[in-house]
């Protein structure tokens, strides 16, 4: 294990650090638990009991819950159904749960055996079929909304798509999420949005307690969604939260914010990326160019050294020949004090001279003009 | 041309300009092109904001209106 050099903090500052945590998890915000409840304690109207399974526990508080009558419910060895959010204790590190609603576990019960029941049969009506789901378009420019236009839900899509994606066109159909109306109000817009050529229509609501999203387990709801031409993403409460409407849609996707970042193309950062690309491949060339210069620079010197060093060559040559030259040069022969002779303006031969030619005899200093008297061949 | 007709076109200048053997001359061509399409890439983030709108049903049917970030 690596270990870590970091000043010791105070016991204080671990626990609120923790308490930070605890609190700031929006997976732990609302939600319900179920169990058996046992220790159950009573103190000003509050009451403090214990919810076990099989293998684990957890303590609880109902602030002022006598009141509220939920006494009657928390009692030793009931299976209840609890909807709240876990506490942190800064002093102790002790987590607590804090109830907001009791049920017995029974009447929820019968609410997810109903779910199961329709779930069963849209199965079997090939709903869910995958080879039936619509793909979700790789290019995305305008997309419709079913949810409510005062929600949070919308705002944090509006905001996704301002960060990634301003150029995304969005059709908000404004629906009750929650309630007796809603499934119809929600089948209406997806009705409505299928008609308009969007490329993808997200339903679309924040999370909840199962009763607030069994709107979404509606029936009618799920034949609009399956019967729907235009790609459908389903967005319903948390990670955690399945409805019907999730099995139905093309794409499930865990949260609304996770829907929006889905279909908004992240733009801005792609212009991004590929401008520091750009420039970098550009620079990468420019330096490329002043290597390839410097290179050049560099031939050319070596050019130049090989030049002169042949030219050096060649003058020594020409020196040398111009010196063997020399010693043939015939001017410096009758210098030396030889003569030449010359018959009829041409070098005499021996053999073609006769008695009475007339003959130049060169000399350094100038032409003999001479008669031939006689001619003797030397002895062999 | 779209957005992503754009940042396809970028794409092919900056895999060339990354290729290597490319005279200075074309290099320069390329630089152009895409400082050119870089630029207009943001003009279109900045100024083609797409519209958000808000339909609510009402007993006369559907209203359209935009919608209030």
């Amino acid at each position: 294990m690596a270990e870590r050099v970091s000043p010791a903090i105070p016991v204080s500052k671990l626990n609120s650090y923790l308490k930070a945590i605890i609190s700031a998890e929006e997976l732990l915000f609302n939600i319900q638990i179920f169990g058996e409840v046992f220790d159950v304690r009573h103190h000003n109207g509050n009451i403090y009991f214990s919810l076990k399974d099989d293998e684990a526990s957890i303590k609880c508080t109902s602030w002022g819950g006598a009141r509220y009558g939920l006494d009657k419910l928390i009692v030793e060895g009931e299976k209840v159904i609890l909807t709240g959010s876990p506490s942190f204790y800064e002093k102790q590190a002790t987590i607590s749960f804090t109830v907001s609603k009791v049920e017995k576990k029974g009447e929820l019960g019968d609410a997810y055996k109903r779910f199961l029941e329709l779930k069963e049969k849209l199965e079997k009506l090939g709903f869910f079929d995958k080879e039936k789901k619509k793909p979700i378009p790789k290019q995305i420019s305008k997309i419709g909304v079913v949810t409510s236009k005062d929600g949070a839900v919308i705002q944090d899509i509006i905001n996704i798509r301002n960060r990634r994606n301003p150029l995304l066109e969005i059709v908000v159909y404004n629906s009750s999420v929650q309630g007796a109306t809603a499934p119809k109000e929600i089948s209406d817009g997806v009705r409505y949005l299928d008609a308009l050529n969007l490329d993808v229509i997200i339903v679309a609501r924040g999370g909840g307690s199962a009763d607030d999203l069994s709107c979404f387990n509606d029936e009618q709801l799920a034949e609009v969604v399956f019967k729907a031409t235009t790609p459908i993403i389903s967005a319903v409460g948390h990670e955690t939260d399945f409805t019907i409407i999730d099995f139905v849609a093309d794409l499930r996707a865990p949260t609304p914010s996770a829907a929006a970042e889905l279909v908004s193309q992240n733009i801005r950062e792609q212009l991004s990326g590929l401008t520091k690309r750009f420039a970098q491949s550009v620079q990468e060339k420019i330096k490329e160019h002043e290597r390839q210069k410097e290179d050049v620079a560099y031939i050319r010197k070596d050019l130049i050294r090989a030049m002169e060093g042949f030219i050096t060559d060649k003058k020594t040559e020409v020196k040398l020949i111009n010196e063997k030259l020399e010693k043939f040069n015939p001017s410096r022969l009758l210098k030396l004090g030889y003569s030449q002779v010359l018959k009829e303006g041409k070098l005499a031969k021996f053999e073609s001279i006769k008695v009475g030619d007339s003959l130049d005899v060169y000399m350094s200093e100038g032409i003999i003009v001479t008669e031939v008297k006689n001619v003797k061949e030397k002895k062999k | 041309m779209t957005f992503n007709k754009q940042i396809e076109k970028l794409e092919g200048i900056i895999e060339k300009l990354e290729a290597g053997d490319l005279e200075i001359d074309k290099a320069l061509k390329l630089y152009e092109e895409g400082a050119e399409i870089i630029n207009s890439l943001n003009t279109n983030i900045k100024e083609n904001e797409g519209k958000i709108k808000l339909l609510t049903k009402t007993l006369n049917g559907i209203k359209e209106e935009n919608f209030n970030e």
